[in-house]
């Protein structure tokens, strides 16, 4: 039977998803580049944040809502829960929405970009594209994530170079070891970083050390009638193989046993009780622990969840949910900032963060007293290489949508161009030293910290 | 067929063979397979799995002239790997009781794993990452140890790792021809001849583990060593 079209079509993906695997010409070079001092922190907040809540607010008195037929926005802070401020905050350089909670007096320690043009009202094509910094094909990721390329760029010095919790990651052209360890739940890691689950299990020293011997010895080279076990899949998986056991002998797993006595300071610190570490606090705790113990350079952090409220739980539910997302993420830095880098420093010094969403919010409620999609957007960047205190970008007053800058200053402009998610992420690349080329743009430089 | 299909027809299958074995990269095995791996069977044991087009026995309407084409190695699902290991192992499966009962391991930890919920995750990720390792390790080790100790105490009927009579010999020629038939049960590899050099790296394992160790372990810790091996080998979890 003749080969078909669809067959050699499949045959041909296999192989070229089995290639992509391993390291790429691009791979190599970025490899090659060295080891970098720095670290990068990506916070996730799921769902599509409400900007007039957070990052880009409006004060009712200039838009009540008796003119919401005009503006198109209605801040509506009074249908939040009685702690929340009926006003904008003033937090410095820029005022903030009532839900920035313990992030409102650290204005000087970020930046604010407004008005980046999303494109699109799905979620998944939404977070994917702030993932990567490229609008997905369909549905479906395109390139490497930022993340990934951060890690292909930073090296991998790291026991788990880059590590994510609740965030995609994607692999498209960098080594195998800028690949995400993925952890879908916070107690999941310290399983990873112990042998057998932390379980005493009996096996002999002397058949530990066949094994060693047997699997330093084992050849390269195929044995006659090898099937799966040749071949560069094969060699991929020996090398994680090897890199697992190198975890474990680290003995990392005590700084991420969240519940033990020994981590006491770090639930204070983060505000989580023992066994509520599945929360935004214990997410942002385990990505500083996973910087500060030395396991990873790059670490992926869905920090708030539950935002895509379309209904009336947007007033009591998505206030919540966002503040305690920035609440987590001011704990972060804060703890960043106290903490002591390898080399001098501190770890904030070190670390380029940054924090964003799928898209964000209508500015005008529903008819179920909630909000929808809406194609502005905004993200929130900080830490080394980025300028705090600033705001660049703008969205419109009508109807909030992204107006254009000058991408050189970040000041509207209308003959300017769009801000859009990749310039961004280039922001964040170069801010940690890393080239933002695969992204096709170049950085904000008003955000770049060149002093 | 008129000399013109058969000329298409072979240029195409040309370009195929060209085409695949640019993007598989074929140097990095120096030795021709022995043999057809799919009338051989070849490749992982354990249940048939998806993807990877005429898996073993000529299925999918495999015909003769694809009968020598290499395809490219997959991992397999997590879903596959849990109902291959109570296959392989006659019934065990990675289960640990941390105080609420027992807990199939593979499902609790399946989000971490890259298995699909359906919610954040719809495709499964099927490169063999270090947690795959990392935790197929882990498995490995609980699974042999029960496996060995389980299998000890059986009459020789009823043993499923170890099938020759006196289970504690190190007697190479039966060790040997226990190997071959462990390479048929993890594998599905049929290797012919218990002195086939390609048992020679397991052979040494066991020997290395059985003869440092005290003399009433010698075999079992050869075994342990062996299960856990052959456990942890691309050769289980790729296909």
């Amino acid at each position: 039977m003749p080969l078909n079209r669809r067959d050699f079509l499949r045959r041909s993906a296999l192989a070229a998803g089995a290639l992509t695997l391993g390291p790429s010409m691009f791979g190599r070079l970025a490899h090659a580049a060295g080891e970098s001092d720095h670290y990068f922190v990506f916070c996730y907040f799921e769902g599509g944040w409400d900007l007039l809540l957070g990052l880009d607010p409006r004060d009712p008195a200039d838009f009540p809502d008796g003119a919401v037929r005009e503006t198109g926005i209605q801040p509506a802070y009074g249908l939040l829960p009685a702690q929340y401020s009926r006003r904008p905050i003033d937090a410095g350089p820029f005022r903030l929405g009532p839900c920035v909670g313990e992030l409102a007096p650290m204005a000087d320690m970020f930046s604010v970009v407004r008005g980046i043009d999303m494109s699109t009202l799905t979620h998944e094509v939404g977070r994917r594209y702030f993932i990567t910094g490229r609008r997905p094909s369909g549905l479906t990721a395109r390139g490497s994530s930022v993340a990934t390329l951060a890690t292909g760029a930073v090296g991998p010095d790291r026991p788990v170079p880059h590590l994510t919790h609740l965030v995609e990651a994607y692999n498209a052209d960098q080594p195998p070891f800028a690949g995400a360890l993925p952890v879908a739940a916070v107690d999941h890691l310290q399983y990873i970083l112990q042998e057998n689950l932390g379980i005493p299990t009996d096996i002999p020293a002397n058949v530990r050390g066949a094994l060693g011997a047997y699997w330093s010895r084992n050849p390269e080279a195929c044995t006659p009638g090898a099937g799966a076990g040749a071949g560069e899949l094969a060699g991929i998986y020996r090398d994680n193989r090897a890199r697992a056991r190198a975890v474990v002998v680290e003995e990392l797993h005590r700084s991420f046993q969240f519940n033990a006595a020994e981590n006491a300071a770090v639930r204070q610190r983060y505000g989580f009780a023992q066994g509520q570490q599945e929360t935004p606090y214990g997410r942002a705790a385990l990505a500083a622990q996973a910087l500060k113990t030395g396991l990873s350079r790059v670490v992926s952090v869905a920090l708030s969840t539950g935002l895509d409220t379309h209904d009336n739980t947007w007033a009591q539910q998505h206030s919540v949910n966002l503040q305690a997302g920035f609440d987590a993420l001011a704990r972060l830095l804060n703890d960043l900032a106290e903490s002591e880098a390898p080399g001098g420093g501190s770890f904030l010094d070190k670390t380029t963060v940054v924090a964003f969403s799928e898209f964000g919010r209508t500015p005008r409620l529903n008819e179920r007293n909630g909000r929808d999609h809406h194609l502005a957007n905004c993200a929130l960047i900080a830490g080394a290489g980025i300028r705090g205190g600033q705001v660049i970008g703008r969205s419109s007053d009508r109807g909030m949508g992204p107006e254009t800058v000058d991408l050189a200053t970040g000041l509207p402009d209308p003959e300017g161009d769009a801000l859009k998610p990749e310039h961004v992420l280039a922001t964040v690349l170069s801010a940690g030293g890393v080239d933002p080329a695969p992204l096709r743009v170049g950085p904000v430089p008003a955000l770049l910290d060149v002093g | 067929m008129t000399a013109s299909k058969t000329l298409r027809r072979a240029l195409r299958r040309g370009a195929t063979l060209l085409a695949l074995c640019g993007a598989l990269g074929l140097g990095a095995c120096d030795d021709e397979p022995a043999g057809d791996p799919l009338a051989d069977g070849g490749g992982a044991g354990g249940e048939g799995g998806s993807g990877g087009s005429g898996g073993g026995g000529g299925s999918g309407g495999i015909g003769e002239e694809q009968a020598g084409l290499d395809r490219a190695a997959g991992r397999m699902t997590i879903e596959q790997l849990a109902r291959s290991i109570p296959i392989v192992t006659d019934g065990l499966a990675w289960t640990e009781d941390f105080g609420q009962g027992p807990a199939d391991m593979l499902q609790v930890l399946a989000p971490t794993l890259g298995a699909p919920d359906y919610l954040r995750v719809t495709e499964e990720n099927l490169e063999p990452t270090l947690i795959i390792a990392k935790f197929l390790q882990d498995a490995s080790q609980r699974i042999c140890l029960r496996w060995v100790a389980r299998d000890a105490g059986l009459e020789p009927a009823d043993r499923s790792l170890v099938s020759h009579a006196d289970w504690a010999s190190t007697d190479e020629a039966l060790v040997r021809e226990n190997l071959r038939r462990l390479q048929l049960r993890f594998y599905a590899r049929h290797v012919a001849e218990a002195d086939d050099p390609a048992l020679d790296p397991l052979y040494q394992l066991f020997v290395d583990a059985s003869s440092t160790a005290p003399a009433e372990r010698a075999a079992r810790d050869g075994w342990l060593a062996v299960c856990i091996a052959m456990m942890t080998d691309p050769e289980f979890v790729l296909y």
